[in-house]
């Protein structure tokens, strides 16, 4: 009964007009994001993150997360008509979806796109519900051990997830962990490494490093290596999008399956959509009767990534949500946003702010109506969008980070610091140094400061009591074995075992 | 590619041999009864140092070194680069307004071919719209250049 009761009120808070406008902006936004190159949802999120400081937290919040969930609704566009993936997230999409767009079936790509990430997401949301309050129920138990080996687990589990080389990964996630502590000191009130700038002893704001990270650095390697692509069709009827019946029986299982996939991973910290994608594909090939096609332009190759992105894009709100730890680079600036607005996720968020989190959840359900309807009725705007040039967005990316930045505390300081991390975001992309860790270990630095420091002093300074609790000694096990992934995957490559087997050739 | 690459590695062997001098040498690792503000600090310096050496090594070991790490559209950054810190440092008499739609203009013409007047147009709508959305809807205060705006 109580889940309908929050059920109602989450509905009756996402359905007044304010907050019904602020959805429909955030998954039109988060569509166009998707659609356009140079630009993702960390970026967007971060560069209007500072514009809704006088905004209701709630609206701001369901505005947000329309353009993470609208990102990957978009993402798809350009994956299936120009090859080009919008996001990582549907980089798996180019496979099968430009394949049946040469086919002439991009409408009936788009289409089950569309409704296969309306259904997953309509499955995670019902799942999100069910699990979301189980897990800060679990997480009211938690105490600094359990925090601080959490983030460990978090931390860990990129270098299992994350792409490249895992001390790349282990070096940035440090670097973010140092960014955080600089400044006076929580406990001690003794600055650290300010170098005497007084602007540094408020630390390093977050919105002043994604704007440049993800904002001008986007840009300056955006210019170097360029998206292009032949768009495959550019003008589309409304009798183009429908799905044959066989296409429908093809595709159906995919989905769900997909669903399934991409909402598991998606409540793993640092699992991300991406990796949903990836498996929701791979998983669907060893399931289907005819791998043989998977590449070739096969349905189910269409509707499993998709399905998966978009249900793990809401489950991802779990962790954040019920835990206060973000699994993503996206819900990563969101916690910045929710520690901006003076609000705090973890399990109190359910008791202390229902309406927020049963404001968000409903709306997810709103948002994704909207976003089905868009992608059936309106392909040809967000077809036509593809001509944008970047010459022009690119003026307005920078005015965005460079008024994002300015406007945390009015100073031409935040400015400056911002193209100095655009141009640390630029040379990182460039030599392959992954800059999500970074950011994720940035925003759960101060947690993993203070949870360490909490927990010494209650056990006296021992480290057993990170072992010796059940919880935490699990996180820590997990931990330790995402940190030992590496050699695990060299000894199954070793032993001939543990080959990825995607057909990429037609990317 | 390769040089690159291995800088990388050393500036940040550096960049943890710094942070643990700096936190041993300016930051208490201990406070009462609990660890104090260098305690963190001195092992994310040890950690970065170590850390950086597998890849110093592996790099050190890569045979493949041709990769150029400079193409030739990275003359187009470095203009669009310049472009923007001229702005920037111009931003005291142009204001935030003006300056910034002057980016969008700029980066027209550096990376487009689009005409002047289009240019033109777009820095006109744009200072206006920043001028309006942002200092006066939102009420961020822009510093404000010769012009008033």
């Amino acid at each position: 009964m109580d889940l309908l009761h929050n059920i109602y009120t989450g509905f009756t808070i996402a359905l007044t007009a304010q907050n019904l406008l602020f959805c429909a902006v955030g998954v039109l936004f988060g569509q166009l994001i998707g659609v356009l190159p140079g630009i993702g949802a960390p970026t967007a999120i971060a560069l209007l993150l500072p514009l809704t400081f006088s905004v209701n937290p709630t609206s701001a919040i369901i505005m947000f997360a329309g353009i993470y969930y609208g990102v990957a609704y978009g993402g798809t566009i350009t994956s299936i008509l120009i090859n080009v993936p919008g996001e990582s997230s549907t980089v798996m999409t180019c496979v099968d979806g430009y394949a049946m767009g040469q086919k002439g079936r991009a409408g009936a790509a788009l289409s089950i796109s569309a409704i296969g990430s309306f259904i997953a997401g309509t499955i995670s949301i019902i799942l999100l519900m069910a699990f979301a309050p189980a897990l800060a129920r679990l997480a009211l138990r938690f105490g600094p051990a359990e925090y601080f080996g959490l983030a460990m687990m978090a931390f860990g589990l990129l270098t299992v997830f994350g792409s490249g080389s895992p001390f790349k990964i282990i070096v940035t996630t440090l670097a973010g962990v140092l960014i955080s502590t600089v400044g006076m000191d929580g406990v001690s009130g003794m600055p650290r490494f300010t170098f005497g700038i007084p602007p540094l002893l408020g630390g390093i704001d977050f919105v002043v490093v994604i704007c440049g990270i993800f904002g001008l650095a986007e840009v300056f390697n955006s210019i170097e290596e360029p998206e292009g692509g032949v768009l495959v069709k550019d003008k589309f009827k409304l009798k183009d999008v429908f799905l044959t019946w066989q296409e429908w029986v093809d595709g159906r299982w995919a989905i769900v399956r997909g669903g399934v996939i991409g909402f598991v991973i998606g409540l793993i910290p640092a699992g991300g959509i991406t990796t949903a994608s990836f498996l929701a594909y791979l998983a669907e090939k060893k399931a289907s009767r005819h791998p043989e096609t998977f590449g070739k332009g096969d349905i189910a190759g269409v509707a499993a990534p998709e399905s998966a992105n978009n249900a793990a894009s809401i489950s991802g709100f779990a962790p954040l949500l019920a835990l206060g730890v973000p699994g993503s680079a996206t819900t990563a600036v969101m916690l910045a946003g929710f520690m901006m607005w003076g609000i705090r996720p973890g399990p109190l968020l359910f008791t202390n702010n229902p309406d927020l989190v049963w404001g968000l959840i409903a709306s997810m359900y709103i948002g994704n109506v909207i976003l089905l309807l868009m992608n059936i009725f309106l392909i040809p705007i967000f077809v036509a969008m593809l001509r944008i040039p970047y010459s022009i967005m690119m003026g307005f990316i920078v005015i965005f980070a460079s008024i994002g930045a300015y406007s945390v505390n009015n100073s031409m300081f935040d400015v400056w610091m911002m193209v100095g991390f655009g141009l640390i975001g630029y040379v990182m992309k460039k030599l392959q140094y992954p800059v999500v860790p970074l950011i994720l270990a940035m925003v759960l630095g101060r947690l993993v400061e203070n949870s360490l420091r909490q927990a010494l002093i209650l056990s006296a300074g021992s480290v057993n009591v990170f072992f010796t609790r059940p919880i935490s000694a699990l996180f820590m096990l997990i931990a330790l074995l995402a940190y030992c992934s590496p050699l695990i995957r060299m000894a199954l490559r070793k032993a001939g075992r543990g080959k990825v087997d995607i057909n990429l050739e037609s990317l | 590619m390769w040089y690159a690459n291995m800088i990388a590695g050393v500036a940040v062997f550096f960049l943890g041999v710094a942070t643990t001098l700096l936190a041993w040498r300016d930051l208490p690792y201990t406070a009462d009864f609990s660890p104090g503000p260098g305690f963190l600090p001195l092992w994310l310096g040890i950690g970065l140092t170590i850390s950086s050496i597998p890849i110093i090594v592996t790099e050190f070991r890569n045979s493949q070194r041709s990769e150029r790490l400079f193409r030739p559209e990275t003359l187009k950054c470095v203009q669009v680069f310049i472009l923007i810190m001229a702005v920037f440092l111009s931003l005291p008499i142009l204001g935030f307004s003006v300056g910034l739609a002057l980016i969008t203009a700029g980066g027209m013409r550096l990376m487009g071919k689009h005409s002047w007047a289009s240019c033109i147009v777009i820095v006109i709508v744009t200072a206006v719209c920043i001028h309006y959305l942002f200092g006066q809807w939102l009420g961020i205060p822009l510093p404000k250049g010769i012009i008033g705006w």
